[in-house]
């Protein structure tokens, strides 16, 4: 059995490290590019979102280097989410790949499916082994979001623009060649070592802007054709509203521990938007209420093209931003997303911050 | 002066409309229903609306504006979920706030929440309505009961004919029932092929007993109520030997259809190989472009009958793709 599954953002790096563990063989498709996006839109269907095409896209690219079983996370609904693996497996099957789709849906929705399919992943290792799999896993995630915090810090303020980032692709391309998580673990202390080492100009005092939307959208740095570090080296300090560590700990622990960790953002979103109405429209409000709250310059809401939550999302947000008097600017992405437009618009909205922000200091 | 309560004629309205008209006369109020759908209510509803939303929640922000300087209260309920297991799409989960963030100057707004997944009954969610019109729960709950007994009566669904006529052909369109049912927005797509001397069978005709045994051997549990009875409803019909052609109607950035169609279609190619037309609406209101994807699929079904000679062409056979 080789194993794949589809990119986002970091996490094919704890994926491939609680696999690995593991001792099952694991092929990480390559990182995405315009290969995988031409890929996967000729093989989707055209109405569907753009995450949809990535992921056919990476199913077939590791088809290619070998993988025979995908593994993803499913869910019930009211996001299409859930019902991705369906499609994507008949898609499959009818270009002839060989391959079977293991989707863990949530557990209380089949549990014997659920357990079956625990059993085929995690084979017979002791309950010792898994749990020191998952702990390293953990680790790994923490580790990344603590990078990634750090990178958001440096790329503002760094004197030669792009040495943070630098480093970052090396040990990208590392990660590939090493196998295990204790070896990513080096990996990452490795990195940490070189950030340490970037040089930073402490004076700067950047603005600061919150990413809030669809959560797919805002971890793959590819669909968001590099948000983060674009604006990094336009001299903004971002923030990601959601990251990979969260969504473990929203979608994993809430699921099976009944941990409600969101209860301060769906109250913050209460006065507008009361229910949940899955692929986190109501997270997006309530991201956006709290940047606000935290004094932050202005939000970017971030979607693929026809996600539905998202844009009952963008209906609430301009009242949101009215009542808070916090700039937002609204980037849809889909396949035909040009990057030079896409860098305009960025100049153009960081440009208003930045002179409403020195304005607002001379008074 | 009774108080007036304005239903917007749009989305679930066609399925439910009787429910509601019957629960709110019985607690005293003029309930006032808005216009078909016509050309200024789309005008109106695609200027308010968000650009990305689909045709069927733009046209109910028209209807809504119809209303607003009309009535004393709208009814925009949250119909979260409806059937246990089971949620309608975002958008109308979300329908309420929508309404509410793009139409200004609203009279108040009946927007409680009804959903079965979580509560497991209805009918505390429609007393919570009730309670906003009158404040004697006896009468709120007898309302209820007098407004359920109307559903039931009318949820005896078709008797749907089995037997192949060998003279008229008929089709089976699938699709949402406010997709179906708004003429102006489907430019009276069944009356132009019942014009044409087709019989005509539509999704809302099957029962959930009827969709069952094809829906168990879906792989996934559809988690909408509304994509459940589409694929049901195509997945019977498929099955029917009388059906001579399927419609899918379906209206651009429907996030339910862009699954549930391409599912269905391929089921098609390997269950049944039928002429299949998939029809998808959007605010652009020529009427060309579809009278003559019609005219060419009625005729392809035609011929079918009357010119196939069950010898295949080269290279092919007739009825495949």
């Amino acid at each position: 059995m080789r194993i794949t599954f589809p990119h986002m953002g970091e996490t094919y790096i704890a994926a491939k490290g609680f696999l690995e563990d593991l001792g099952l063989e694991v092929v990480v498709p390559p990182p995405c590019d315009k290969e995988t996006l031409n890929i996967g839109t000729r093989y989707s269907p055209a109405e569907i979102c753009l995450p949809f095409k990535i992921n056919i896209g990476n199913y077939i690219q590791s088809i290619e280097n070998g993988a025979d079983t995908i593994l993803i996370t499913g869910s019930c609904g009211p996001c299409r989410f859930g019902l991705f693996w369906m499609a994507q497996q008949e898609i499959l099957n009818n270009l002839g790949y060989d391959v079977e789709i293991i989707a863990f849906d949530p557990p209380q929705e089949n549990v014997r499916d659920f357990l079956q399919k625990s059993k085929k992943i995690l084979g017979y290792h002791t309950p010792y082994q898994i749990a020191k799999a998952a702990k390293n896993t953990y680790r790994i995630v923490r580790e990344m979001e603590a990078i990634s915090n750090r990178l958001y810090k440096i790329r503002p303020r760094e004197i030669e623009v792009g040495s943070a980032d630098r480093y970052y692709k090396n040990f990208e391309s590392e990660i590939y060649h090493v196998r295990g998580s204790k070896a990513i673990l080096g990996l990452i202390d490795t990195l940490n070592n070189d950030l340490d080492h970037v040089d930073m100009d402490l004076s700067i005092k950047p603005i600061k802007i919150g990413i809030v939307g669809e959560i797919y959208t805002m971890i793959e740095p590819f669909i968001n054709l590099n948000l983060e570090r674009k604006l990094g080296q336009l001299g903004v300090e971002v923030h990601r509203s959601m990251t990979v560590g969260h969504w473990v700990e929203t979608t994993v622990m809430e699921k099976l521990f009944k941990m409600n960790k969101e209860k301060n953002i769906q109250e913050a979103a209460e006065p507008y938007l009361k229910t949940f109405i899955g692929g986190h429209g109501q997270e997006c409000i309530g991201h956006a209420v709290q940047y606000a709250e935290k004094l932050y310059d202005g939000v970017i809401h971030l979607y693929p093209f026809t996600c539905m939550p998202q844009i009952v999302a963008k209906s609430i947000l301009p009242t949101v931003i009215k009542d808070y008097d916090m700039p937002l600017l609204t980037l849809v992405v889909d396949e035909m997303t040009s990057e030079v437009n896409y860098q305009t618009r960025l100049e153009a909205f960081t440009d208003l911050l930045k002179m409403k922000d020195t304005k607002m200091r001379i008074g | 002066m009774t108080v007036r309560v304005g239903i917007p004629k749009g989305l679930l309205f066609y399925e439910y409309e009787s429910f509601w008209r019957v629960f709110f006369e019985s607690l005293g109020v003029e309930v006032i229903f808005s216009p078909d759908t016509n050309k200024d209510i789309m005008k109106n509803g695609l200027k308010l609306c968000e650009e990305e939303a689909c045709l069927p929640v733009k046209i109910f922000h028209g209807h809504v504006l119809e209303l607003a300087d009309k009535v004393d209260m709208l009814f925009i309920p949250r119909i979260r979920s409806l059937h246990y297991r089971e949620y309608y799409c975002p958008m109308i989960c979300g329908l309420p706030e929508m309404v509410k963030n793009s139409v200004s100057l609203l009279p108040s707004v009946i927007d409680d929440t009804i959903d079965y997944y979580k509560h497991r009954y209805y009918k505390g969610g429609v007393v919570r309505m009730g309670l906003k019109i009158s404040s004697d729960q006896s009468k709120i709950k007898k309302a209820y009961c007098k407004a359920c007994k109307g559903l039931q009566n009318k949820n005896d669904y078709q008797k749907i004919p089995t037997d192949k006529n060998e003279k008229s052909y008929t089709i089976a369109i699938i699709g949402h029932t406010y997709n179906l049912t708004d003429h102006y927005m489907n430019m009276n797509l069944i009356k132009k092929i019942k014009g044409e001397g087709f019989q005509v069978l539509t999704s809302c005709m099957v029962s959930c007993g009827k969709t069952q045994p094809y829906l168990s051997k879906v792989p996934k549990r559809i988690f909408w109520s509304c994509g459940r009875e589409i694929l049901g409803a195509g997945l019977y019909y498929m099955h029917q030997q009388n059906i001579d052609g399927i419609i899918y109607v379906s209206c651009f950035g429907c996030g339910v259809d862009s699954l549930i169609e391409p599912y269905l279609s391929q089921q098609l190619k390997k269950v049944r190989p039928i002429p299949y037309l998939v029809i998808s609406l959007d605010e652009h209101t020529g009427e060309a472009g579809l009278n003559t994807r019609l005219e060419a699929f009625l005729d392809m079904i035609r011929w079918r009958r009357s010119c196939a000679n069950h010898i295949s062409s080269y290279g092919g056979n007739l009825y495949s793709c």
